[in-house]
């Protein structure tokens, strides 16, 4: 079981590793190769190339799923940014909306304000290059004052109508 | 021989086996992730604490209590966002062995820190307007001004601790430390900023604008 487990969360990684490959696998071996330029260039010992060689080995190895690895993309920084921007800006006005019934302005505003903090963990922390199980170790426990949250207002809007 | 090993000491995460479940995450990396679990969870208790005060209570905002005003605060947290891009790009740089590049940007981070905590400071006492301090908004006094002062100052210490962090992160990097595209550090410095930026992110709206 524990063995089927470790396979599946290999097998993800290996997937995962795909999307990413051509460009983590080349921004990895370009690390590798410079670290072998300096070490010759500062006349060092072997022992330099050697370590130069093993990390090479190792990120090559590593199905290259490696998120420090992967190229960081300036463009979707971006455009995430201006997401962010535009959202917040929303928010500001929504806010501002006369007459909006509160219920609404809550669900609009939490939602905003949710969608936005998502987003910022899955592009900006990296979540979206991180492994299935590194996502699900920071969502799950972080759902629960989520879930808390939502239980108590299910009981403040049942107390309401007694 | 011991020499070289001291000398390379940074690499030696990138040579261990990739872990089946958490992939080349290093242990850094995981352990900033737990720290700022458990931080989330401080936040969730104080935000939960606040919703319910607020929920069960009759009267929230007595008379003669200042309204927060959303706009400057909007600009702060415009600010952060600022701050979070010029993180990620710091990191970048550091990916790519960009030094100076990566410098320019930690040090923009560090002062979109620093001004946040201006803008706060200006909230609470004022600078070149009264604070809410002078307008009537006494700690204790109300749950609506306890509840403001204690999540807001919360944040504004991680916003100072962060600040301290870049800038400690910062002087490594002037002194060469995460050359050559050692960026480990530099993104597990990203990870605790950008959770400061997405807690204000949750703040600005549970405490400001609902």
């Amino acid at each position: 079981m524990a063995q089927a487990k470790k396979d599946s969360g290999q097998a993800s990684a290996k997937k995962k590793g795909d999307g990413t490959g051509s460009a983590g696998k080349k921004a990895s071996e370009e690390t590798a190769a410079e670290k072998a330029v300096d070490a010759s260039e500062s006349g060092a010992s072997s022992e330099h190339a050697a370590k130069a060689e093993h990390d090479h080995g190792a990120a090559v190895h590593g199905g290259v799923a490696h998120a420090h690895h992967h190229a960081p993309n300036r463009k979707e920084y971006m455009y995430i940014f201006l997401v962010l921007a535009v959202l917040t800006a929303i928010e500001v006005g929504v806010a501002q909306v006369p007459g909006l019934s509160k219920t609404l302005l809550g669900i609009a505003l939490v939602g905003l304000a949710v969608a936005k903090a998502a987003i910022v963990g899955l592009y900006y922390m990296h979540l979206k290059h991180e492994t299935r199980v590194l996502r699900l170790s920071v969502a799950l426990p972080m759902a629960a004052p989520a879930v808390y949250a939502l239980v108590l207002i299910a009981e403040g809007a049942w107390r309401l109508t007694r | 021989m011991s020499a070289t090993v001291a000398e390379h000491g940074d690499h030696g995460p990138k040579a261990w086996p990739d872990d089946a479940q958490y992939g080349v995450a290093t242990g850094g990396k995981i352990g900033m992730w737990i720290f700022l679990l458990s931080d989330g969870m401080s936040f969730a208790g104080l935000l939960l604490a606040y919703g319910i005060l607020r929920g069960g209570s009759h009267i929230w905002h007595h008379p003669g209590e200042p309204i927060l005003g959303i706009n400057f605060t909007a600009a702060l947290t415009f600010l952060l966002i600022c701050s979070s891009v010029t993180m990620v790009l710091a990191h970048a740089a550091a990916v790519e062995g960009k030094r100076k590049e990566m410098i320019r940007y930690l040090a923009l981070t560090a002062l979109g820190g620093a001004l946040f905590l201006c803008g706060q400071y200006q909230e609470y006492f004022g600078i070149w307007s009264h604070g809410l301090t002078h307008e009537g908004l006494v700690f204790g006094q109300s749950h609506y001004a306890t509840t403001f002062y204690v999540i807001t100052s919360f944040h504004g210490m991680h916003v100072l601790t962060g600040t301290l962090y870049i800038t400690a992160i910062l002087v490594r990097a002037i002194m060469g430390k995460y050359d050559h595209g050692k960026a480990d550090h530099i993104e597990i410095l990203g990870l605790f900023w950008h959770f400061v930026d997405l807690v204000w992110i949750l703040v600005f709206t549970f405490v400001y604008l609902l």
